[in-house]
């Protein structure tokens, strides 16, 4: 993209005034800087990888379109990924009123094909990427709401705070589910011996 | 919601999880501290949650390599002029987008078309080439060459007997005309001797009048007669007299009547 080596060494927040004062080009490089952390973020709350590449382009539409509203008080980073989590809890919403299938059903039949280590050779797939699937169907496993905690603190480290701000609900609610999420997780995993396999 | 609540086995979740996580207070991390060293099974629980906590990060570092990125240009129309400016596509012509009609078009149509196209080219040089243009009168006249060609070409569909047959046609035709000139001055020769015949006549029947009484009646079969004889002597209108060539070579009425005096 033109104009991208001019920018490589600027902040985000520098950027993104750049693209306020009608730079479009500039809001490509946040874009190009934050697609992949937003799509992992998108797959670990959605846990379908066609639902996380829509969100993640719904993300950067949705934030180019309102550029006028970021005034600088808070990281570009934390605004990118709190439009990300609205779009990701939309899309939630919908499919719960939709009614379609659930995640659980469809990762026992292999889900994610990008996420699976099924391009690789048997001889390939190391003892690590066996683990990362067997993390990706425990994440995928847990109900929406406990999986949209634990991934959103632990792909984006947002605060407790930030999250309740941000699912709008309190602050204990945000520890009680993340509680719950790492106990079942661990539940899961053990089962599985891929925690066991750190220890 | 209550259903997947896992508690603590010390009721202490939440402060486990803000311990965990590096968001306790000092207070609060003081008594954890303290709790923990007391409690084997929040240090296992501890323990565990270490555990998961990097499964799930080395999950999200192959998410983050693997993850495909996302084409700038589709969020944002005009961050992608490099490609769309420099490589602009080229402005179709009319001949272009007839072309691909045709390209498109099947094989009955094309063909269709060209026919059509070949009827119209050879009118149209049949137009120009054998076009005629006149002036007579004043006006101006333009004829084009189609409809004297449609006769030629019956003429040319018809058989012909030998090589000179246009010749014999034209020779009819000139005879044809110097026929018809022939009647014509017969004709004219008639209308001159009849003239003169009725001049003779009228010369004849006045004559006496101009000896004899009046009171004689005038003949029968010259009814119109008498209006002549009497609007003899009245001024001539221009407009009543005949074509002056033909007056001009007929001797005038009262010509006659003084050359009888005399």
């Amino acid at each position: 993209m033109k104009g991208t080596m001019e920018i490589v060494g600027t902040s985000d927040e520098q950027i993104v005034e750049r693209a306020q004062a009608g730079d479009a080009e500039a809001f490509g490089e946040i874009v190009l800087r934050w697609e992949r952390r937003i799509f992992a973020l998108a797959y670990g709350i959605l846990g379908r990888e066609e639902d996380a590449r829509d969100a993640t382009q719904e993300t950067f539409t949705a934030a180019f379109r309102n550029l006028s509203g970021f005034r600088g008080d808070a990281k570009v980073s934390s605004w990118l990924h709190r439009i990300a989590v609205n779009q990701c809890i939309t899309r939630q919403r919908r499919a719960k009123v939709r009614g379609e299938t659930s995640l659980e059903a469809e990762q026992e039949d292999g889900g994610a094909q990008f996420a699976s280590p099924s391009e690789a050779r048997p001889d390939e797939q190391t003892e690590g990427r066996e683990r990362s699937e067997a993390v990706r169907r425990a994440v995928n496993s847990l109900p929406p709401e406990l999986r949209s905690v634990v991934v959103m603190k632990e792909f984006e480290d947002l605060t407790f705070q930030e999250i309740a701000s941000a699912l709008g609900v309190p602050l204990s609610t945000v520890k009680s589910r993340l509680y719950t999420a790492l106990k079942q997780l661990r539940m899961r995993l053990e089962k599985h011996g891929a925690a066991s396999a750190h220890v | 919601m209550n259903k997947i609540q896992e508690t603590n086995p010390c009721g202490r979740g939440e402060q486990l999880v803000g311990y965990l996580y590096g968001e306790a207070t000092r207070d609060e991390r003081a008594g954890f501290e303290q709790h923990l060293s007391q409690c084997a099974a929040c240090r296992d629980e501890m323990a565990a949650f270490t555990q998961v906590r990097q499964s799930v990060g080395e999950w999200r570092a192959e998410l983050l390599t693997r993850a495909p990125g996302v084409v700038a240009a589709d969020v944002i129309p005009a961050a992608a002029p490099t490609t769309t400016l420099d490589a602009a596509p080229a402005r179709r012509t009319a001949w272009d987008a007839l072309r691909e009609f045709f390209a498109l078009s099947p094989a009955w149509l094309r063909f269709g078309s060209a026919a059509a196209a070949a009827v119209v080219c050879a009118l149209a040089a049949l137009a120009l080439f054998n076009v005629e243009v006149r002036s007579e009168n004043g006006s101006l006249s333009v004829r084009t060459g189609v409809g004297r060609a449609a006769p030629a070409l019956n003429d040319a569909a018809q058989p012909r007997n030998g090589g000179d047959g246009g010749a014999a046609q034209l020779s009819q035709l000139i005879a044809e005309r110097d026929a018809a000139v022939r009647q014509l001055e017969d004709a004219r020769a008639q209308l001159e001797d009849s003239r003169a015949a009725n001049i003779e006549a009228v010369y004849n029947e006045v004559a006496p009048t101009e000896t004899e009484p009046a009171t004689q009646p005038a003949p029968a079969a010259g009814a119109s007669r008498p209006r002549r004889a009497a609007g003899a002597n009245a001024p001539r209108k221009p407009s009543a007299r005949r074509s002056p060539r033909g007056d001009d070579d007929l001797p005038r009425l009262l010509d006659l009547i003084s050359g009888a005096n005399d």
